[in-house]
C-alpha cells in the first residue's frame, strides 16, 4: 500500500520530528506570501514581496515607490487583514481543538462543544436583529463575544458538582445548552424573514469583514491562548490518560479545567466574534496533527496552531478563487468541502491503522 | 513512609464504604481480597487521596493526605489504576514520562525503569498497539518512575501472562525491599499468601477480617468473604486454598 514517508514517529523514519517542525515553520510564511498574491486582481510575487518589506520598519523607506499605490491598498488594507487573520483563526480553533480533546478525552469534540459557537451566534443574530448595536460597527463582534462567553461559563457553572467541574457533564451540558441556545437562535431567525440572509453569511463564517484594529484584537487575545496552552501541554497530556490518573501524578485537576476553558473561551470566541463560524478546524487539525507529530501535547499543540493557519489560509485562497464563478463564498463552507475528503485521504493513508483500536 | 487510614467512609449512589481502618509501614505489603464490588478499588482511590473520602483520614507518615498539594501527594503516593488508559497515539515512553512530569523527575533513569521490566524495547512503540499485558507493565513502569513511598497497586496481575506475572512479582518484591508500603489488591487468594505481609478481607464495603496474610486467610473467613466453601490443600509453596465448587466440577 502506498505510505506517505513521513507516515511513523517510530518506525522507519524518513523525516525525524526536528525536521517536520521545519516544515511548517517554513511552509506558514511561504503560503501566506503566495496568498497575498491571489485574489480578484492578481499582482505579482515581486510586488507584493517589496509591499511587505515596505511595512518593516527602517527597511521601508527603500521600498517605497516601487508598486503602485493601489496595489499598496490591496495587498496591506484588504488582503493582509484576511489573510493573516485567516492563519490566528486557524491557529486558535487548531489549539482549540487540541486542548479540548485532551480535557474530554474524547477525539470528537471540538472548541465549540463547550457552547462558543451557540453563544456566539445568539450574540449575534441579537446584533443583526437590531436589538443590540450601541457600539456601532463593532456591535456584532461584541455581543457575539459576550454570548459567547456568558453561555461557556453558564455550561460551566451549571456543571459544577460538590464543587467539581466533571468532564463528562462539561460535556453533556455543553451539547444540551448548545441545542437549547441553538433553538432560540433559530427561533429569532424564522422570526426575522428579511434577516436571514445576513445571520445565513455569519452562520458560515467568512472573513471578509476583517480590519487591522480587529486582527491585533484576535492576534493579541490568541497568542495569550496558545502561550497558556503550550504551558499546559504536560497537564494535557496526563488528562489524556484519564483524570483520576493526571490527580495520582500531581495535576490541580480543577484548576487546569478552569484555567483552559477559560483562555480557550476567551481565544476561540474573539475569533468567531470577527469571523463567524468556521467549522471542521477544530475537529480535525490536532488530529492531522497527531497523526505526524505523535500524540504528546508539547507536540500537537504547537503542530495544530501552525497547521490550523495553513490549512485556514489555503481555504481562503480557494474562497476567493476563481472556482466558485467570481463569488467569494463563505470560508465555513470551503473548510468542510475540501477539509472532508482530505481528511478521509489522511486517515487512511496516514494513519497507518493507528487509530484502528 | 507510613500509610494509615482511620474510619474511612465514602457513599457513592447505592454503594458505601464503612468504617474502613488499616495500616502499612515501610518495606511491607498488604493485600486487600474481596469479591467483585466488594470495594477494593474504591478503597484504594481513597488511600491516594484522588477520590474525597466523606468521613475519617488518609494520613501519610502522620499528614493528611487530601491536605497535601497535589504535587507532594503525587510524590508520596502513587497508584496502579485498574482502568488501563487510552490517550491518542502516544509512544511508551510519553505515557511513563507523564508519572514524573509534575514531581520534577529528571528523566534519566526513564530507560532504567523500563529496563527493570524488561520493556526497553517497547519505548518507542504506540501505546494502544500493545496488548494488554504490555499495556500494564507499561502503566507499572510508570509508577515505579513517579518512585513514590506509598505504592497502591489495583489488581497489578490482570491480564498478564506468566511471564509478565512473575516480572510483576518481582517488581512489587523489589518496592518492599526499597522500602516502601506497598497496598494490593488482588482476587487470588494464593498470590495474597504468596506476596501480602498483612491481609485485609472485605465485603459489601466493610472489613471482614484483617492480620498477617498466614492467620488471616483460613477456609472460614474466605467463607465469610466470598460466600463459597473452601479447602485447604499442600502445594510446593505451603498452605493453599481451593474452592470445593472447583474441584467437584
Amino acid at each position: 500500500m502506498f505510505r506517505l514517508p513521513i507516515r511513523d514517529y517510530t518506525g522507519n523514519i524518513s523525516l525525524p520530528i526536528p525536521a517536520r517542525f521545519a516544515v511548517l515553520i517554513i511552509v506558514l510564511p511561504v503560503v501566506i506570501m503566495l496568498s497575498l498574491m491571489v485574489g480578484s486582481v492578481y499582482i505579482p510575487f515581486g510586488t507584493v514581496f517589496r509591499v511587505v518589506l515596505s511595512q518593516v520598519p527602517f527597511l521601508g523607506s527603500h521600498y517605497a515607490g516601487s508598486f503602485s499605490p493601489e496595489q499598496y491598498e490591496i495587498v496591506v488594507l484588504l488582503r493582509e487583514p484576511q489573510i493573516l487573520g485567516a492563519a490566528v483563526i486557524g491557529a486558535s480553533l487548531g489549539v482549540g481543538g487540541a486542548v479540548i480533546q485532551s480535557i474530554f478525552k474524547n477525539p470528537i469534540t471540538e472548541p465549540y462543544v463547550i457552547g462558543i459557537s451557540s453563544g456566539a451566534a445568539l450574540g449575534a443574530v441579537i446584533a443583526i436583529t437590531g436589538t443590540f448595536d450601541i457600539f456601532g460597527i463593532y456591535s456584532l463582534s461584541i455581543s457575539s463575544f459576550a454570548f459567547s462567553l456568558l453561555v461557556v461559563y453558564l455550561v460551566y457553572f451549571l456543571s459544577l458538582r460538590h464543587g467539581r467541574v466533571p468532564v463528562v457533564y462539561l460535556l453533556l451540558m455543553g451539547v444540551a445548552i448548545s441545542l437549547f441556545v441553538s433553538s432560540l437562535v433559530a427561533f429569532m431567525i424564522f422570526n426575522n424573514v428579511r434577516l436571514q440572509g445576513q445571520v445565513f453569511f455569519w452562520l458560515m463564517g467568512s472573513l471578509q469583514e476583517l480590519t487591522w484594529d480587529k486582527l491585533a484584537i484576535i492576534f493579541i487575545i490568541n497568542s495569550l491562548m496558545i502561550f497558556v496552552a503550550v504551558t499546559f501541554s504536560k497537564e494535557l497530556d496526563a488528562f489524556q490518560m484519564g483524570e483520576e490518573y493526571a490527580k495520582s501524578v500531581g495535576v490541580r485537576a480543577e484548576m487546569t479545567k478552569l484555567v483552559l476553558v477559560s483562555v480557550i473561551a476567551l481565544g476561540v470566541s474573539a475569533c468567531v466574534a470577527v469571523s463567524g463560524l468556521i467549522g471542521f478546524v477544530g475537529l480535525v487539525i490536532p488530529h492531522v496533527s497527531r497523526l505526524i507529530y505523535g500524540g504528546a501535547n508539547r507536540r500537537v499543540v504547537p503542530a495544530s496552531a501552525a497547521l490550523g493557519g495553513i490549512f485556514l489560509v489555503l481555504a481562503e485562497d480557494l474562497a476567493h478563487s476563481s472556482l466558485f464563478g467570481g463569488e467569494v463564498i463563505p470560508i465555513g463552507i470551503i473548510t468542510s468541502l475540501i477539509g472532508v475528503p482530505f481528511f478521509m485521504f489522511l486517515l487512511t493513508r496516514l494513519s497507518g491503522g493507528s487509530y484502528d483500536t | 513512609m507510613t500509610l494509615e487510614a482511620r474510619g474511612l467512609a465514602k457513599k457513592i449512589g447505592n454503594f458505601s464504604l464503612t468504617d474502613i481502618s488499616l495500616a502499612c509501614s515501610p518495606g511491607e505489603v498488604t493485600g486487600i481480597a474481596g469479591a467483585n464490588g466488594a470495594g477494593k478499588s474504591t478503597l484504594l482511590k481513597l488511600l491516594s487521596g484522588i477520590l474525597r473520602v466523606d468521613s475519617g483520614l488518609v494520613l501519610a507518615n502522620g499528614q493528611d493526605i487530601l491536605r497535601m498539594t497535589p504535587r507532594e501527594r503525587a510524590k508520596s503516593v502513587s497508584i496502579l489504576l485498574q482502568e488501563t488508559p487510552s490517550p491518542f497515539n502516544f509512544v511508551v515512553e510519553d505515557v511513563v514520562r507523564t508519572a514524573g512530569y509534575f514531581i520534577g523527575k529528571n528523566e534519566d533513569n526513564l530507560d532504567s525503569v523500563l529496563g527493570s521490566m524488561g520493556i526497553s524495547e517497547l519505548s518507542g512503540r504506540r501505546f494502544h498497539e500493545l496488548s494488554g499485558g504490555e499495556k500494564r507493565l507499561v502503566m507499572l513502569a510508570a509508577l515505579l518512575y513517579q518512585d513514590s513511598s506509598i505504592c497502591l497497586l489495583d489488581e497489578p496481575f490482570s491480564f498478564l501472562d506468566v511471564d509478565k506475572e512473575i516480572r510483576t512479582t518481582r517488581a512489587i518484591n523489589q518496592l518492599k525491599k526499597e522500602g516502601k508500603a506497598v497496598v494490593i489488591t488482588l482476587h487470588d487468594m494464593n498470590a495474597l499468601m504468596r506476596l501480602a505481609d498483612h491481609t485485609v478481607l472485605m465485603k459489601r464495603g466493610e472489613i471482614v477480617a484483617k492480620g498477617k496474610t498466614v492467620d488471616i486467610l483460613t477456609p472460614e473467613n474466605a467463607y465469610l468473604t466470598y460466600g463459597v466453601r473452601f479447602s485447604e490443600y499442600m502445594s510446593p509453596e505451603g498452605k493453599r486454598l481451593i474452592a470445593d465448587d472447583l474441584l467437584q466440577i
